[in-house]
Parts: structure tokens; C-alpha cells; sequence
């Protein structure tokens, strides 16, 4: 997973093709190991570094990749964030506002289900952020708000 | 010349024993080689070539001391010394291997060396390490391989004369790597020649491990190594079946058996991940004889092992299921080291399910009976599940928008790991405190831990591999 943490900094840092070169080797890694638990995890990561390289489409793939590991091993501690991380990537796509609406809510009942006061801040702060942009943007489509 | 490099795939002991098998039986005439390569098969990289030439100087060589000899040297996988050799050779002779070499004189004694080094077959004195033999590792296989499997009972006496020779080399309670391997080659040994039991409760168990004090494991270090000697203990050294017969009296007990079914689960997990299918086999394995001979600890041992891999790879409803077991053993057993277990594994299980709430209780109801125990566990953790429910606590405070409190518990955690020097657990500790970096959005601090996890788990890979040592987990464990 070190390659993968490794890889988001320099993500976030500036430095996404550099970054997700690094993410994709630390998850190609973890699945030789046959362990699952942290791969939803991971691959948001990986979306984020999609995301800020301008490869939504395939950020959103990787969210949906994420999203059925979720159903089909139970791993519901990433719901929150991958619902969040959908609403920015059909935000950035200009996708329709009901499917974007649809994610930052489910992500705000998902985090406040479980309970996770953080998590509902920050999906709270991208809706509204979203929101934002939205007014002041004429039209809405594509947008960029922040992660 | 170059017709010939071109028939023997360019493999360069292949070539180089074909010049000296030419010039010993041919007197050097290339065109000789047809009678090697004509039978020659056409793998190379199994190194046909060269055992096609070896074959043809065994012919050459004729039953004598010279094949005697390169059999020896094929128990070995590194230089023999000779004094290991002189172990061999003592009287009586071993039946159809040692006649030929036993009450040799020095001189022909060094013939039988230099004709062998002329072939090739074995490598020229090495200034550095005087009295050790050395030859080409398809060598050794090759008549090693013939030993073992043509003359069983001659390779059984060698391992025992071995087994002998390197646990009487090692001091009896070896405190470093250098000074234990000789007794990790006497288990190998020991077990090769059938002697499980005797080499399991005379060398493994009091003079490796020490017993329960895991010694090899939690002092040294060397958990990679220790596998390698305890695959040895199981049929064809497949991981999960432990040989069940043996020399007269040393077939292994299910005690035996469940002890080394434990052991080779942790070091396992601990060497190759937690979700490797022989953990699977050798935990479910180990439940069962757990269940046989009513032992509770074990029990705990082998259900948090199929825990461990069961979170990791499978639905978590399954991996829930033997959390909820491993509390009604605990409950049962009513011991706090199993408490702490039960409680890591439910509050493991119940994050990764997003059952935030719930996953915390368990972590502070792990860390307090943690803090509040007195006595080291009586079993032997892959990490410390005390600290690994602290690091779940700093998570589940996070969530919570507890935010400086989380800093302060994963600082503790990272601290209180690197008191007991268990580099697996640091591991684990730093990678949580680098989740908790990313969900702060804090790049710069995600870098400098996935530099630091990076760096503990080099060392651990070390010291697993027997190249490092650390000092004693267990003796360093505060217990507050």
C-alpha cells in the first residue's frame, strides 16, 4: 500500500501521471497478494489521481469497480467517500443533475448511517460546493470542484 | 568448437564439463561429443545438457569413491566443510555410499579431489574458506537427487549423521542468527532422516524457540527462516499436512502436530500475507485438532488465523461469523489475552462493514483490557492486538471529527509499537496512520509514512530472512 499513498501524494501534489504510475503498481501488488479488504480503498485513491490527470471517464470506471467490491464482499466503509468521489466526477463529466444530486445525498445518508461525522462534513461541503459553482456557472456542465 | 557450443545451448557448465569429459575419455577430440550430445533432450533451462555429461562421466567414473563422494557433496545446498564431510565418512561406512572413502589416506584422499577438479566437478580450493568443498548447484542436485532417491537408506544415515554433527556444532542456546543456523540445518536434517519428534522436542521447540518464548520468532527475528525449517515436519513439505509416520517413535503426536500447524500458519502470514490459501489450510487444520484435544489457547490461535484471512479476502458476513466465535471462546475462557483478540477481530470486522459505532466500542473495550492486563499473553500474536485495536480506536475518533484526539491515540500507538520493536505491528501502525493522513488530505504527511512503512518493512523483510536481529518484543512489552 505504499506505492499507492506514495502515488496520491504526488497526486495531490502536482504530479499526477508520476503519481498514478505509482498507484497502479502498488494496486497491481496487492491483488497478487489476494487480499481484497483494501481495495475500495484503494482505488478511490487510484480515481482521485484519475480525476486530477483530466481522465474522468476512467475515474468514474474505477469508482464503479470500487462499488461492486463494496456489494459483493460487504465492505461498506468506503460507501460514503465513493458516492462523494461519483458526484465530482459527474460534476467534472456535466452529467445529468439528478444523477449528481443523487450521489452527494446518498453520500451524505450513507456517512450519517454510519455515523461518521467526518465524512458527512466533507460530503456535505463538496454538495454544497457544488452547488455553488452551479449557481454561478451558466449552464453547470463541467465543472471542477475541489476534492 | 562452435558447433558444439551451439548443440549444448551455449550453457556453460554443460560446456565446460564436455571439455574436461573430453579430454579425461577422449583425449580431447571434439568430434567425440555426439557420443554426449546424440542422447541430449532439448530443455535447456532444466539443465538437461549438462546432466546429459554428467551422466556420461558417471559412466566414465565408474561406482567408485569420485561418485561417492559428489552424492555427498549433493546433501549440501551451500560449500560442505569438512568437517561435516568428516562426520560422513566416520566408521562404520555408510552401506553402498562411504565404503570406498572411509580409512583413505590423505594423498588419496587429495587424488580423488584433484580428478574431480579436473572434470570440473567440483570447484578449486577457495583461499578464503580452507577445508571447504564447492561445487556447481546442478551438480549437486543432480547426485544429490540420485542419493536421495536411488539409495534412501544411505541418504537417511547421512541426514542422521548430520543432524547429529550441526546440533552438536551450535551452542546450546544460540542467542543470534549466525550461531542458530547450524540447528535450523539440524532440523532439516533431523527431519530427513525421519526423526520428527526427536528433532521437534530436542531442537526445535527448547533450543530454537525456547518454547513459548518464541525466541527464533520474536527475538531474532528470522520468521522466514523458521518456515523453511518447519516445512520439513510436513508430508512433502506441503504446508497443512504434517507427516504422520516416521522412524520407530518419532512419528509426530497431534500435539506436535497442532503446535507446528500453528507456527507454520503465523510465520506464514507474517512472511507471505495474511491471505495466502495454505494459511487457510493449515488454521482449519489446526481447529480441528484444537477441537480433538480440547485446547482452548490453540483454538483462539487458529480462529484468529482464519479471521485474519477470512477479513482479508472474503465477504466480511464470513469473516464476522468467526469473530463472533472467537468472542464465545474468550467469554468462555474468560482470559484477557483472548479478550483483546476477540475484541481486534470484531472491531476490525465492524469497520470495514461501516459500522463505525461499533467498531469503536470494540477497540476501547480491547484497549482497556489491554492497558489493564498484568501478565504477557500465553500465545503468540502476528501483531499485538492491543495496539492494532489502539490504531482502530485512532480511526473510529476520526470518523468521529475527533480529529486531534485520533493524532494523539496514533502517535501512541506508533510509539508504544516501536517500545516493543515488533516491526510487523510498526508496519501496521504506520499504514494506519497514513490512512488517517490521506482522509486529512495532507500529502506531505502520507509521503513521509509511506516512506517510513516502507522503510520498517524493508527491515522487517530483513530480519525475517534471518539478516537482522531485534531485541526481545516480549522482554520489552510494558503492560501499563
Amino acid at each position: 500500500m505504499g506505492a499507492v499513498h506514495r502515488g496520491w501524494a504526488r497526486s495531490a501534489s502536482g504530479s499526477p501521471a508520476e503519481g498514478i504510475s505509482y498507484i497502479e503498481d502498488g494496486i497491481r501488488d496487492y491483488r497478487a497478494s489476494d487480499t481484497i479488504v483494501g481495495l475500495p480503498y484503494l482505488l478511490a485513491i487510484k480515481a482521485e489521481a484519475l480525476h486530477l490527470a483530466n481522465r474522468i471517464p476512467e475515474a468514474l470506471t474505477t469508482i464503479e469497480e470500487a462499488d461492486a467490491l463494496v456489494a459483493k464482499y460487504d465492505q461498506h466503509y468506503m460507501s460514503a467517500e465513493l458516492h462523494r468521489l461519483r458526484g465530482v466526477f459527474l460534476t467534472a463529466m456535466g452529467a445529468d443533475e439528478t444523477q449528481i444530486d443523487a450521489s452527494f445525498c446518498e453520500a451524505i445518508r450513507i456517512a450519517r448511517e454510519q455515523k461518521s461525522i467526518s465524512l458527512e462534513r466533507r460530503a456535505e461541503a463538496t454538495y454544497a460546493d457544488y452547488r455553488k459553482q452551479k449557481a454561478s456557472a451558466s449552464g453547470g456542465r463541467g465543472l471542477r470542484i475541489p476534492l | 568448437l562452435r558447433n558444439a557450443s551451439d548443440e549444448f545451448g551455449g550453457h556453460c557448465l554443460a560446456l565446460t564439463l564436455l571439455g574436461s569429459f573430453l579430454s579425461d575419455a577422449y583425449n580431447g577430440d571434439i568430434h567425440c561429443r555426439k557420443e554426449v550430445s546424440k542422447r541430449l533432450a532439448q530443455d535447456v533451462r532444466q539443465g538437461v545438457h549438462a546432466r546429459k555429461v554428467m551422466e556420461s562421466y558417471q559412466a566414465w567414473f565408474g561406482e567408485g569413491p569420485e561418485l561417492a563422494l559428489l552424492r555427498m557433496l549433493g546433501l549440501f545446498d551451500r560449500p560442505a566443510d569438512e568437517q561435516a564431510l568428516g562426520a560422513l565418512l566416520k566408521s562404520p561406512a555408510i552401506h553402498s555410499l562411504t565404503e570406498s572413502l572411509t580409512d583413505l589416506s590423505p594423498t588419496e584422499w587429495r587424488t580423488i579431489l584433484a580428478k574431480l577438479r579436473r572434470a570440473r566437478l567440483l570447484a578449486g580450493g577457495d583461499p578464503h574458506n580452507p577445508g571447504y568443498l564447492d561445487t556447481h548447484p546442478l551438480v549437486r542436485e543432480y547426485f544429490g537427487e540420485q542419493l536421495r532417491s536411488q539409495r534412501t537408506e544411505a541418504w537417511k544415515e547421512c541426514n542422521r549423521r548430520l543432524y547429529n554433527y550441526y546440533r552438536t556444532l551450535a551452542p546450546q542456546l544460540p542467542d543470534n542468527f549466525r550461531d542458530m543456523e547450524p540447528l535450523f540445518l539440524a532440523v532439516i536434517c533431523g527431519c530427513n532422516a525421519g526423526l520428527f519428534r526427536e528433532t521437534l522436542h530436542e531442537v526445535y521447540i527448547p533450543r530454537i524457540q525456547r518454547g513459548s518464548a518464541y525466541f527464533a520468532a520474536n527475538v531474532i527475528g528470522a520468521r522466514g527462516v523458521l518456515l523453511s525449517a518447519l516445512v520439513h515436519f510436513f508430508e512433502d513439505e506441503r504446508l497443512g499436512a504434517p507427516v504422520e509416520t516416521g522412524a520407530e517413535g518419532q512419528a509426530l503426536t497431534p500435539e506436535d502436530q497442532l503446535l507446528i500447524l500453528i507456527q507454520a500458519g503465523e510465520y506464514l502470514t507474517a512472511t507471505r500475507g495474511f491471505a495466502v490459501p495454505e494459511v487457510r489450510v493449515c488454521y482449519d487444520r489446526a481447529e480441528s485438532l484444537s477441537h480433538l484435544l480440547n485446547r482452548p489457547r490453540p483454538l483462539y490461535v487458529a480462529l484468529m488465523g482464519q479471521w485474519r484471512r477470512s477479513v482479508c479476502a472474503d465477504k466480511l458476513s464470513a469473516a464476522l461469523q468467526i469473530a463472533q466465535r472467537v468472542s464465545s471462546l474468550a467469554q468462555e475462557q474468560n482470559e484477557p489475552a483472548l479478550m483483546i483478540g476477540a475484541c481486534c477481530a470484531s472491531a476490525v470486522t465492524h469497520y470495514f462493514l461501516g459500522n463505525f459505532e461499533t467498531s469503536g466500542q470494540y477497540a476501547i473495550r480491547g484497549v482497556e483490557i489491554w492497558r489493564s492486563r498484568v501478565v504477557q499473553s500465553p500465545v503468540e500474536e502476528v501483531d499485538e492486538p492491543g495496539l492494532t485495536c489502539l490504531a482502530y480506536e485512532a480511526l473510529i475518533k476520526w470518523h468521529f471529527g475527533e480529529i486531534a484526539s485520533s493524532h494523539v491515540t496514533i502517535e501512541e500507538a506508533i510509539s508504544l509499537e516501536k517500545e516493543l520493536n515488533d516491526l510487523h505491528g510498526l508496519a501496521s501502525t504506520l499504514h494506519y496512520a497514513t490512512v488517517l493522513a490521506y482522509w486529512e488530505r495532507n500529502p506531505a504527511e502520507v509521503e513521509r509514512l509511506a516512506g517510513c512503512y516502507r522503510t520498517v518493512n524493508a527491515s522487517e523483510f530483513c530480519a525475517m530472512a534471518g539478516y537482522g536481529s531485534r531485541s526481545s518484543r516480549l522482554g520489552a512489552q510494558r503492560f501499563r
